[in-house]
């Protein structure tokens, strides 16, 4: 077992961890964040997509050891303390983005980070930025919408 | 008033919120204290005979709860449609994971040992890995089954004779003919099927599976287990996606047997290469398809032989041979139709539905044949549709009552919005085209689950006024809880935000058919309508006798209740109402409403009209194909849709959108690939779904034909949105190149193939 500390959502937690769990298990098992979700655990489907340090990450694909002393997002964290929802969250809804929604919250944090560092985006690098984000229901056309309203509003 | 607006307004789902901000308990996050982790044993055979098992050192091993195999419980058979299953394999496995034995463990890590540690002795047999093959065997000297007791390796046959084919062909000005492939592919939701299971000392087992129809569910455990129903409870949170995907049982009884057995919470996660090797697939299909057409543009006659590759188990594909087999003839009128087709038993991956039920394989052979007739013939291709489009009114070849049909407004919506006529002129390699394709599909079809075709629905007004709806019709992310709601609302008499739909508990939620023959809006949705305006007939006479009104002068819009003769001056609330009900009468007021599929087919003949409305569409697809790259890209998509009256529009474009990336998968990438019965793409790298980037801007418009039978004239939308997509995609690319595909999906190395073809002639 190793001990590791990560910045999870702006708290500091400590968990003892092997050396092979991902930081996606660490997330899911151990810190009972059961928003980010988990599919095919190789990379490919893009559900359990958090923020690492600023970067949109599979989750399934960093070793928690990886994150030691790093700064986690996850789906969790885009609410305020109180619960109300970004523009973001509410502009999924509102566009009709959201259908099954297990991809919905990899999907928030793709676009988070793409809004992070590029506030007003076009299609083209919103189709980018989301394309590691498998989506079955929604054919794509209204999560794109959505971040383009954010992105127009913000 | 227009904010009050309820049906065809853009309401947000009833879940967003749960879900955006990632609070939503799906299936695979229902975690209960103490669960343990449960495993299968799967064959690494794709047919042997199993001399022996010894589970022996698995159970001895720390940590390991319990270890079963087919013999510690009776095997019953059973299946969907065709019982020839069981829940664990009796002297015999016939696929690549069929399942042999389960163990319960304290962690993956000894789940796993214990599985290693079961001996199996397996007898390898032949393999049929291609249903001609599997045909071939039964008849040979040494005959290969997969089954004993199905001498002919066929699950089922379907045969339909109307009208006089042979005349119909003697009458043709022109026959079209060609044989069409599609492969088995993968519905490919985004949540693993799943199933937990706690089996507690007061005799009673519940399920928290991944289904789309927990009522059926209920059943189908409960008589496979031996166990009276009211032992078993089933509660079903929303589901991560199933498109067809999610019928089969076998995930919770497996788990059902492990809880029954170790006494502990458990659960099975499917991995991604579980699902893929086994769950059940779409089926693969081979449909010859032979037209004759008169000089006036009628269909004289038309035959089609099916085969459909079933897989070793027939979850639903009973249905989809007879879905593939005819459906497609329902769209057009035409009185000569003769059809024959056979399901086929392979040692491949069992298969089930998909979004369509195999209309969208008759789809893809049909509508391209109609766009060969009509290049032959030197017809418009959306002319030639038109003019024999089925109408309202119309009883189809098969005996489908009409009750409304917006067909030709759909064809007339994607010639103009698509400028249909003209094409982009080839740049270089690159070429231009447009294709179109139609589709009609069920919108209720009979299932005849012991004869239980219906669904039922309690809404409860609580003493505050806020409207309950229980419903056993799951909402597996199409929106059903949201079309719903707004259909209690609506019949209600109250806002859309004061209503709530509860989750599957069999305990509580009555019965329902699922998510299956886009049933939902239909059959779900009128019984949810009546047992509504029950609940509004008893607020009304309620607040009637508060008022000392007569309640037939009153009404309720909004949560108002006001003189019919004066609807601005609200009298009374419903929760004022509700309230003093309440107090009155120590319960909350309840009602409850039940609607059932009328009509019937008929078996022998399968004649008649199996569903209460039909829905019609017609899209049209733009493509661009590089003629050195072989690479086919999807520009624009315009696809119109008859719905009947729009429940909620943006919950219906979003339909309309995810079928049509589905369609483009189907079409161009998706294909489950096998060596020696193994498949060797189970996963989303080398199976390729398509993404953000691959997808076209794609235009939707509904007609709103009000359907007769519909709730409020509604029709469903989800199976319908998929079915002719890979037609339209088909019928652009033959457009572009002059090439006619036959076989999906079109990849690179196909159109190559076809090309460098093409050129040597």
């Amino acid at each position: 077992m190793l001990s590791i500390t990560l910045n999870v959502n702006g708290i500091s937690r400590k968990v003892d961890v092997e050396a092979t769990t991902t930081l996606l298990d660490v997330l899911r098992d151990r810190l009972g964040l059961l928003g980010t979700k988990k599919r095919c655990e190789a990379g490919d489907c893009g559900a359990c997509t958090v923020i690492l340090d600023g970067r949109a990450v599979a989750s399934c694909l960093i070793l928690a050891v990886e994150a030691d002393g790093r700064k986690v997002l996850t789906v969790e964290s885009l609410s305020n303390a109180s619960g109300e929802l970004s523009p973001l969250q509410k502009a999924f809804i509102d566009k009709g983005a959201v259908q099954c929604g297990f991809c919905t919250p990899g999907m928030l944090m793709s676009a988070k980070a793409l809004l992070d560092r590029n506030p007003h985006p076009t299609e083209d690098e919103i189709r980018e930025a989301i394309a590691g984000n498998l989506c079955r229901c929604t054919g794509y056309a209204k999560i794109v919408e959505a971040i383009m309203e954010v992105s127009r509003r913000g | 008033m227009d904010d009050e607006k309820i049906l065809g307004a853009r309401k947000p789902r009833v879940d967003g919120a749960a879900k955006v901000s990632g609070k939503f308990t799906f299936p695979t996050d229902t975690v209960l204290p103490g669960m343990l982790v449960g495993k299968i044993l799967r064959s690494p055979h794709p047919h042997a005979t199993v001399r022996d098992i010894d589970p022996s050192a698995a159970r001895a091993m720390e940590g390991v709860f319990a270890v079963v195999t087919a013999e510690d419980f009776p095997m019953r058979v059973y299946g969907q449609d065709i019982p020839d299953e069981t829940i664990l394999a009796t002297h015999k496995v016939r696929y690549i994971g069929d399942e042999v034995a389960a163990v319960a463990a304290i962690d993956e890590e000894t789940a796993d040992r214990a599985l290693e540690a079961i001996k199996v002795d397996y007898e390898v047999l032949p393999a049929l890995l291609d249903p001609i093959d599997a045909l071939r065997a039964a008849k040979s000297e040494q005959p290969v089954l997969v089954h004993q007791n199905r001498p002919d390796n066929i699950a089922q046959e379907y045969h339909i004779d109307r009208g006089n084919v042979v005349v119909g062909f003697q009458e043709a000005d022109y026959i079209s003919e060609a044989t069409y492939k599609t492969p088995r592919v993968h519905q490919a939701y985004m949540e693993a099927n799943v199933a937990v299971a706690h089996a507690t000392p007061d005799g009673r087992l519940t399920i928290w599976p991944s289904t789309q129809w927990p009522s059926r569910s209920r059943e189908d455990i409960a008589e496979v287990l031996g166990m009276d129903v009211s032992r078993i409870r089933i509660i079903q949170a929303g589901v991560g996606g199933g498109f067809g995907g999610k019928f089969c049982p076998k995930v919770a009884m497996v788990t059902a047997l492990l809880a029954l057995k170790c006494g502990r919470p458990i659960r099975i996660l499917n991995t991604l290469s579980d699902d893929f090797e086994a769950a059940r697939p779409f089926v693969a299909t081979e449909i010859r398809a032979k037209t004759g057409v008169r000089k006036d543009g009628t269909i004289s006659a038309r035959q089609l032989w099916t085969i459909v590759d079933n897989g070793p188990y027939s979850a639903s594909g009973a249905g989809c041979l007879s879905v593939a087999s005819s459906r497609g003839n329902n769209l057009y009128r035409m009185q000569n139709v003769k059809s024959d087709g056979l399901l086929v038993y392979t040692n491949l991956v069992p298969t089930g539905a998909y979004r369509g039920y195999g209309n969208q394989a008759l789809a893809f052979a049909l509508e391209s044949e109609m766009d060969s007739i009509a290049k032959a013939m030197g017809w418009d291709p959306a002319e030639f549709r038109k003019k024999i489009a089925t109408r309202t009114g119309d009883v189809t070849v098969d005996g489908w009552k009409i009750g409304s049909s917006g067909l030709v407004e759909c064809i007339d919506w994607v010639v103009e919005a698509s400028d249909f006529h003209n094409r982009r002129p080839t740049h270089g390699p690159i070429r231009y085209g447009k294709g179109m394709a139609c589709g009609t599909h069920v919108s209720g079809n009979i299932v005849s689950y012991k004869h239980w075709d219906g669904s039922g629905a309690i809404i409860k007004v609580d003493r505050d006024g806020r409207v309950h709806l229980f419903t056993s019709e799951p909402d597996i992310g199409q929106g059903a809880f949201t079309a719903l709601a707004q259909i209690a609302a609506e019949g209600v008499g109250v806002r859309y935000e004061d209503v709530d739909v509860h989750d599957n508990d069999t305990d509580i939620t009555p019965f329902g058919v699922g998510a299956t023959g886009s049933h939902i809006t239909t059959v779900g949705g009128n019984a949810v309508k009546i047992a509504a305006e029950k609940a509004r007939h008893e607020i009304l006479a309620w607040a009637g006798r508060m008022l000392k009104l007569a309640p037939e002068n009153l009404d309720v819009h909004g949560g108002r209740i006001y003189m019919k003769a004066q609807p601005t001056a609200a009298l009374l609330s419903v929760p004022e109402v509700a309230s003093d009900y309440f107090v009155n009468n120590y319960i909350p007021l309840f009602a409850n409403g039940s609607y059932r599929t009328p009509g019937a087919v008929d078996k022998a003949t399968k004649y008649g009209s199996p569903s209460p409305a039909y829905s019609f569409a017609s899209h049209v697809a733009e493509v661009s194909v590089d003629m050195e790259t072989g690479k086919v890209r999807v520009l624009n998509y315009w696809a119109a849709h008859d719905v009947g009256r729009v429940v909620n529009e943006m919950a219906v474009e979003g339909q309309v959108e995810g079928g049509v990336a589905q369609g483009i998968g189907f079409a161009l990438t998706e294909e489950m690939l096998f060596a020696n019965g193994k498949v060797t793409n189970s996963d989303f790298l080398d199976y390729k779904c398509a993404v953000s980037t691959d997808m076209p801007r794609i235009h939707t418009h509904f007609v709103e034909p009000i359907d007769p039978l519909g709730p409020y004239g509604a029709k469903g939308i989800g199976e319908l949105a998929f079915v002719p997509v890979a037609a339209a995609i088909a019928n652009a690319v033959a457009d572009a190149t002059g090439i006619r595909f036959t076989q999906l999906p079109i990849t690179p190395f196909r159109l190559l193939e076809a090309v460098r073809k093409s050129r040597t002639r």
